[in-house]
């Protein structure tokens, strides 16, 4: 299949799985995106990282960077092709949306209160925590451990690291601090430790 | 209906069949370069630009629209805004919002990836990465828990959100078999609920 049509794609498919907000589609996205071997859980991390200290949804970031990048890495020096493909990737996140907004906004709207509807979601909205508790414990092992989790049990991970994980966890679940500072604390340890 | 109050909606119509398209793309995307870590951060700056400078709906339909937003798929922030675009204009007011809104973050980053291409040899790049890729998943962790801690209220929210981490963390399900799962889960509850009722 051409790659652009894949991209588009997988990207629709992203959309319109994605219910109740951008973090649910963080699993899906990971999970595409390593399956199909357009991103590693390292360039993974590195993307979530700079979608959240930029503007922009998580996904439709996601869609720009990986169209760019699949395109860049298939077609070597073609930059007018690469925009091309960062382009499809965030008009097909954002299709499905557009096309359920305008088919059935009005039935959705008069239906919001349906019992069905409120049904699915009493189920969707720890649904996606659980997806989202997967896609936190496999992130902080592939951060702390590396690409290949092979003997993990063996190896200690980087302290540093570690301890760089422990405070974003701890500044982020119990100090409500806001994401863009965590992560820009953690690029200046990095730099710092690096220097080190 | 009063007379006055008549009028009243009639004006507010005519004012809305002139919004023009590059109005509702200018003013979401102003409101996109600004949008930072997606969905709640957004509404307060859609309620100035949207309810407060342009007048075009009221602050009790804007909690509406973010109620709706969330019942479509995809994204808050880019669903809120298709849905004023939708109100306004229709199809093209949809096209026009979305286009605004992804606007500053397609540009932020197509940006960083030419960037980054040119600067892959760069150590200080290299070492605020690798200072990042932990912060973002002990970010995410941070994330997980607070979700965690408000799903597990009730009994349902604890066993669906453990039974799903389970699912897919050790036995490897992959997440879209899962959400079609629950979908359909939700349904058939429903259709066994209302058989039962008489």
């Amino acid at each position: 299949m051409n790659l652009f049509v894949k991209l588009a794609y997988v990207f629709f498919k992203i959309g319109l799985l994605t219910v109740g907000g951008g973090l649910a589609m963080i699993p899906i996205i990971q999970y595409e995106m390593v399956r199909r071997g357009w991103l590693d859980n390292q360039q993974f991390l590195d993307i979530l990282g700079i979608a959240e200290m930029t503007p922009g949804p998580i996904s439709v970031n996601t869609a720009t960077f990986v169209g760019y990048r699949v395109i860049a890495d298939a077609y070597t020096g073609a930059l007018a092709l690469a925009v091309l493909g960062a382009l499809v990737g965030t008009v097909a996140v954002c299709t499905p949306s557009l096309l359920c907004v305008n088919l059935f906004g009005a039935f959705w709207s008069r239906n919001r209160n349906h019992p069905c509807m409120s049904r699915v979601f009493s189920i969707m909205r720890p649904l996606v925590t659980g997806l989202i508790i997967t896609a936190a414990v496999s992130l902080v092992l592939h951060a702390l451990w590396g690409e290949s989790l092979k003997g993990m049990t063996e190896r200690l991970p980087d302290l540093r690291m570690a301890a760089i994980a422990a405070a974003a966890f701890a500044l982020t679940a119990f100090g409500k601090v806001s994401p863009v500072v965590v992560l820009l604390g953690g690029a200046c340890a990095g730099v710092v430790l690096g220097w080190m | 209906m009063t007379e006055p109050e008549d009028r009243a909606n009639e004006a507010e119509r005519t004012a809305q069949a002139r919004v023009r398209l590059r109005q509702i793309f200018v003013s979401f995307a102003k409101i996109g370069a600004v949008l930072f870590g997606g969905g709640y951060a957004m509404l307060p700056l859609l309620e100035r630009e949207v309810v407060d400078r342009r007048k075009w709906c009221r602050l009790e339909e804007m909690t509406d629209y973010y109620a709706m937003a969330q019942l479509v798929p995809g994204v808050v922030a880019v669903n809120t805004a298709m849905l004023i675009g939708h109100r306004l204009r229709g199809f093209w007011g949809t096209v026009a919002a979305t286009l605004g809104v992804v606007l500053a973050p397609f540009l932020v980053i197509l940006a960083y990836a030419i960037a980054f291409d040119q600067m892959r040899d760069s150590t200080l790049l290299a070492n605020a990465m690798s200072g990042l890729r932990p912060a973002v998943a002990g970010l995410m962790l941070g994330v997980a828990y607070t979700m965690f801690m408000r799903s597990c209220k009730t009994r349902l929210g604890t066993g669906v959100s453990l039974a799903v981490a389970f699912l897919t963390l050790v036995c490897g399900v992959s997440a879209v078999t899962v959400i079609l799962l629950g979908v359909a889960v939700g349904i058939g509850w429903f259709v066994l609920e209302a058989r039962r009722r008489p």
